[in-house]
């Protein structure tokens, strides 16, 4: 019948592309962040927010004010990055991707306060 | 609008929502959850009239699921809510966002479309035929474009 066939070729398609990008979303996120180039930042944490969609926190780095983007605050508490450990003015090591337009902002796939390391993907 | 957007996200309830662990992740699950409801009612009824699927009277199919698909859609506008006010500014903005609301608003139409014509033409028509194809189509687009919200 067309319309199973149309079906089954609709997934078989939608498969194909999904497939391929799959694996890079699984370790390196959204396509927005270059995971090409990794950076990683040490600075004092200016500003941060834990709020839903993801927290987010500002440090400063090569002149500029970087937005962070962290994790939702669901994982952000399983993961035991609470409020009262990453906090304003403590010092913070980020390890993330930037965005590819340039803005200053970092996409981090882990984060380290008070000498733990706290990974969010 | 943009001072209304910039209301809602400074509300109360928007900061609530922003600052709680548990009703963001849970409003995000049961939208999801929900549309999957809302498609396979609406699927059903389009599928019959279509004429892809056959044997259960039309108009029968149409009373037994339609309740779901009002019943779904009312969850999904409920906990979309949910999912809109925390970032009322960024997301009011998105043109995927915006391209979803018209795509809800023909889909709605259609609806009406196809029921007037359903009750003028008769469920053979052609006319019935192709609204219900449209509608598949569409409430299929406003599910691809909400996904794309995220990535514009």
């Amino acid at each position: 019948m067309l319309a199973s066939r149309l079906l089954v070729a609709t997934l078989l398609v939608a498969a194909a592309l999904l497939l391929k990008p799959l694996t890079a979303f699984a370790h390196h996120g959204w396509s927005s962040y270059d995971a090409e180039k990794p950076m990683t930042v040490e600075a004092v944490i200016e500003d941060v927010e834990f709020g839903n969609p993801h927290g987010m926190l500002m440090v400063s780095h090569d002149g500029r004010q970087w937005h962070v983007i962290l994790a939702p605050p669901s994982r952000m508490q399983a993961r035991g990055a609470t409020a009262n450990i990453v906090a304003k003015g403590k010092t913070v090591k980020v390890y993330g991707y930037p965005r590819r337009d340039g803005a200053a902002e970092i996409r981090a796939e882990w984060i380290e306060v008070d000498g733990r390391r706290f990974e969010l993907r | 609008m943009f001072a209304l957007l910039q209301a809602i996200q400074a509300s109360a309830y928007a900061a609530y929502v922003r600052d709680s662990l548990l009703i963001y992740p849970a409003a995000n699950i049961a939208h999801v959850v929900a549309v999957m409801v809302f498609f396979a009612a609406v699927a059903a009824m389009d599928l019959r009239l279509m004429r892809v699927i056959r044997g259960t009277p039309a108009p029968l199919v149409i009373a037994r699921l339609r309740p779901v698909a009002i019943g779904a859609l009312v969850m999904i506008a409920a906990t979309g809510a949910v999912l809109f006010v925390p970032e009322a500014v960024s997301i009011g903005r998105n043109w995927a966002f915006l391209l979803k609301l018209v795509a809800i608003a023909l889909a709605l139409g259609n609806i009406a479309a196809n029921d007037w014509a359903l009750r003028r033409t008769g469920e053979k028509s052609v006319t019935v035929q192709m609204t219900a194809g449209l509608s598949l189509m569409l409430w299929l687009s406003v599910a691809a474009l909400g996904r794309a919200i995220a990535y514009v």
